[in-house]
Order: C-alpha cells, then structure tokens, then sequence
C-alpha cells in the first residue's frame, strides 16, 4: 500500500475514533449525577468503605501510591515463587533477584520494559497473574489520575475517590475494549491456548518446539492500555503476535485511540472541549512532525547497504518485517514512543541514526498523546508552564481555566519536569562513563550512547522499548532502570495531583479583557514553543552526542 | 532475592514522604496556618 496513504489511515482514523471513545470515557469515568448508577453501585459494593469518601489530592495520591505498593507486592511474590506455583507446564525455573524487581517495577509502572524473554523464562501462571493483570491495573491508574485533575482544574474542591475510579476504569474502560480488540485479534490469526509448547518435526527430522500460549487476549490490553509489554521476546515482530497486515493496523489504532481520546475526556469533565481542541492539534502537530521524520530518513537505505550491487529503492529493510514493509516500522515506532506503549514492530537499534532520534523525541517529550491517562497529565505540566510564559510576556494575569496560576503551582511543574530530565540524563552519563554500561553495549562510539540513552528515556518515560543492542539483563541495569521507572512514573503523577489540587482551592476569577484565552490559535502556538523550547534546551546536547553525531559520521 | 523486594518497599516509602511533603511545603509556601 502507498506509504502515504497508510499512514494517513492510520492516524486519521485514530483521530476520528477517538472522539466518540472521548464522549464514552467522560460517561465512565465522570457520571453525571444519576448516570450509570448501577455500575457505582456495584464499585461500592466491591469497594466497601474504601469508596464511599470523597478525597481531596493528598488523600488520592496516598491511595494511588498503597495500592501500587500493593500490586507491586503481588507481582514480586508470584514472579519469585513461580517455580512452585502451577500453571508452569514447560517447568519454568526461579528468576534472578534483581530480574524480578526491575520487572515487578516496569509493570507496575505501565513501562513494561522486558529484560528477558517472556516465552523463555515465565510461567503461565507469571504470565497471567503477575504481568497480564497488571496491564489492566496500571493504564486504569493512569486514566483515574487524569479523571482526578481534571475534577480539580474544574474547580471542584474533592477530587474524587481513588477506588471508585479504578474500577470505572478497569472494568468499564480497559476489560470490554481489551476483549473486542482480542476479538478481532483471534479473527487475524493469534494464537489462544492454555495447552504447552507445540512439539513438531521438521522437513530436516529435527524435533522443533513452538512456543505459544494465552496470546491474543495478552496482546490485546498489551496495544490499548499503552503497555507494550509483549507476549514473545520479539514482540510484534514474531508471526504468532502481529501474524498479518491487518493484525498490523489494528495494532496501530489500538497504540493510539485511548491517549487520543484522553484529551476528548479531560475537555469533557473541564467543560472546556475549545480548549481540548487546541491542545489535541498542538499534541497532533508534535506527533504527524516525528512521523513524517522517521518515514522520510527510513527511505534511505540502512548505511552498511548504500556501496552494495542491491536495489536501493526500498529503503532501510534492514530490522523489518518485510510482510510489513518500510513505512510500518518508523510509523510503529514513533506511535509506540508517543504514547508510552513500548511495542516494537521492528528492530529500533537498525533504524537509520535521524529516524531513532524520532522515537527518542517522543519519549523526552513524553506528551503527544502520551500513555492512557498519564501523557495528558505531563501535557497538562506544559500547560501550566506555557500559560505562566505567556501571561508574563503579554503582561496579562497567568490563569488556567478560570485560576490564578501563581509560583507555587510553577514551581511545582518545573519540578516535575526537571525530574523527567534528571532520571534520563543523569543515569545516561553514569553509565556511559562506566563498566556498568560501557561492558553491556554491543556497539561503540555514538551508537553505543545511543543505545544507553534509549534505555533510559524508555524508563523514564514509562515507555518500556529497547534500542537493544545492549546486554541489560545485569544486576546494575536491573536496579537502575527499576529505580527510574518507578519513580518516573509517581512523581509527574504526585505533583500535577498537587497542582490540580491547589488550583481547586482558588477562587474563579471571571475571564476579562485582561484574561490570557486558552482556546484560541495564539495559545496553541506559545503551547508548541514552549514545549518545543524546553524540549531542545534539556535534550538537543544528548541528542548531538549520540544519533546526531551518528548521522554527521555517516554523511562523511 | 527479598533485598530487592526491600529495595522496591523503600522506594514507595520515599514516595509516600514526598507526598507529605509537598502538603508541608505547601503551607509554609503560602504562609498557611
């Protein structure tokens, strides 16, 4: 299929389906009063006193953080008990310590990063009770949080209750759109079985073992809750997890649709869906930007190719899945890195050096559209920042829908960035300078920094892809990336709950002349300056030192 | 192995002082009671 028009489809009917799905979460997770009563019914039946309080933004973040305690708990137990446990039919032995905590902590923090490979080292039971659960959980942690604020910047002085929107979330939101997507996944040919490893004999008569197993429903909440997290060490690059090109684009939108229709649900709970308009362009801008990038580097042949007698028309094949062919892989990889999802469908370590800046931008930026819940909370810190610059440089009052932004909640943002910042840059240099990093690469000079900065943008964004390239699966690996994700993904959680939080306890002022609007073109622009401005300021040297100075190496 | 497991625990328990914290801050920020 034309490149272009793929990945218009793609995108186009992302965007268009992510308005009706805007409409439905704002039912789900923000019932009017009388509406969808039996399901709060049933969630405070299930929930018993835990979700009968309103809870101000203290109170909810506590409650986000206990239960994250407590599912990380959970996980650990059954990924270091799963050699006594059962469901382990192909006799999956113990994990390595520091393996278990930096997988319990990537999949409790949405990140799913996999430093092993899941059809090799876990059980069924590990499968499905410590990782796929959690890939319910975690994206309904992210959409509840977002809920919250978006109560706060409405103005509502509780935010309301951790618990409750959990299970909105969970159950009216994750499970039924995991199993239609399972479903669709079952009619494109994945495989959906409890029985073991398949044993075949080849045309050679060597006996093959094919591994298989609960897939398709594994994939399914894999691709909608920004997961990422792939059933096979592959991931969609294996032929039982995207088997074909339809599977493909359903995976596609599948990456997409939730984060896009994220920004449908805040305008919709604010009451401000102008505003929400403006922000989805700027987010899409951002995104269609590094799209175009990617696809347009990746048309070039990978650099090892460009003096062999082979054709040069095709682009970079190589790390391709050919059935896909060359526009799949970058479109796959800057959607998979724009929403915090982390599926790869294509080896990210053999783009070209420009087109692996793109998905490296999506991660820094962490924002255009972000994963389920959370990416609207990080554009939400650029909110903040860019209506303070803006009303500073106008001269108007900096006001955020009806509320004085004032240095505490600035204060607060910028923390909240510097942290995103710091957990990447700060790990990157340690271990670039080491044996910790130094001794895993696979690579030398610029590509090899690029593959250490890859990893931890990943974990720190909550992303969870891997340039590769790199032997990570070591003590130091395991420990630092566990440590980033878990507190990459709480505080840009904490301190937005804070800022919607003090926002909530200020007086409406009524919009004047003298109000800085948050609705209109001019806004849209200072939102893309700021976030591009911060962006380039905290970033562009890393990106000099590694696949900037790859390329300029390559052009001679 | 459960040194890891402590390690995980210590972490959320940061987590848990930087959200008193940010509450405290916020008080003495804005000069509040």
């Amino acid at each position: 299929m034309n490149a272009f028009l793929f990945i218009v489809l793609i995108v186009g009917l992302s965007a268009v389906l992510s308005w009706p799905l805007g409409r439905y979460l704002k039912w789900a997770m923000d019932p009017e009063l009388g509406q969808a009563s039996f399901f709060d019914r049933l969630f405070h039946m299930f929930g018993g006193r835990l979700t009968n309080q309103a809870q101000n933004w203290k109170q909810y973040s506590l409650s986000l953080l206990v239960f994250n305690l407590v599912i990380f708990s959970v996980s650990f137990a059954f990924l270091a008990l799963q050699h006594h446990l059962p469901l382990n039919p192909d006799g999956k032995g113990p994990l390595e310590g520091s393996l278990i905590f930096n997988t319990a902590a990537s999949f409790v923090t949405n990140t799913n990063l996999q430093h092993y490979s899941g059809e090799a080292a876990m059980s069924y039971l590990s499968q499905l009770c410590a990782l796929m659960w959690l890939q319910f959980v975690t994206p309904a942690v992210g959409l509840a949080a977002l809920a919250a604020i978006a109560r706060g910047v409405a103005g509502r002085k509780e935010m309301g209750n951790f618990f409750l929107d959990l299970q909105r979330a969970t159950f009216l939101v994750m499970l039924p759109v995991a199993v239609i997507v399972a479903v669709l996944f079952l009619i494109g040919g994945m495989p959906m079985t409890l029985q073991g490893a398949a044993k075949v004999m080849t045309l050679e008569g060597v006996e093959q073992v094919i591994a298989r197993g609960p897939v398709a429903a594994f994939i399914a909440i894999k691709q909608i809750g920004t997961n990422g997290g792939g059933y096979f060490g592959p991931n969609s690059t294996h032929p039982f997890e995207n088997p074909s090109f339809l599977t493909n684009i359903i995976s596609t939108v599948a990456i997409i649709w939730i984060p896009m229709g994220c920004v449908w649900m805040f305008g919709r709970i604010t009451r401000r869906i102008h505003h929400a308009s403006i922000v989805f362009a700027v987010m899409f801008v951002l995104m269609s930007c590094r799209i175009v990038g990617a696809v347009y580097y990746e048309s070039a042949p990978t650099q090892a190719f460009s003096k062999l007698a082979v054709e040069q028309t095709t682009g970079n094949l190589e790390g391709k899945e050919l059935r896909f062919g060359t526009a799949a892989g970058p479109l796959w990889a800057v959607l998979t890195t724009s929403t915090s999802n982390g599926s790869v469908n294509s080896m990210h370590d053999s783009l070209n050096p420009m087109t692996g800046l793109m998905p490296m931008i999506g991660m820094w930026l962490n924002e255009d559209f972000g994963g389920v819940g959370v990416g609207f909370i990080n554009m939400f810190i650029y909110l903040i920042l860019g209506v303070f610059v803006a009303g500073m440089m106008v001269g108007r009052t900096p006001e955020y829908l009806g509320r004085r932004v004032e240095s505490h909640e600035v204060k607060l943002a910028v923390l909240a960035l510097f942290v995103h910042a710091l957990f990447i840059l700060a790990p990157t240099a340690l271990f670039a300078a080491t044996d910790w990093g130094a001794k895993t690469l696979n690579n030398v000079g610029a590509h090899g920094f690029s593959e250490i900065l890859y990893e931890f943008s990943s974990a720190s964004a909550n992303n969870g892809s891997g340039f590769e390239g790199l032997g990570d699966n070591t003590i130091p690996w395991n420990v630092a990336t566990g440590l980033v994700m878990l507190l990459a993904r709480f505080i840009p959680i904490i301190f937005p709950l804070a800022i919607a939080g003090s926002l909530a306890a200020k007086k409406p002022s009524a919009e004047s002349a003298g109000t800085l609007g948050v609705e209109n073109l001019t806004f849209g622009f200072m939102l893309l300056a700021t976030i591009l401005f911060i962006g380039a300021l905290t970033f562009f040297p890393a990106a000099t030192l590694g696949p900037i100075a790859e390329h300029l190496q390559f052009m001679g | 192995m459960w040194i890891y497991f402590l390690l995980g625990i210590v972490t959320f328990l940061l987590l848990f002082l930087l959200t008193e914290g940010i509450e405290r801050w916020e008080k003495w920020d804005r000069k509040l009671p």
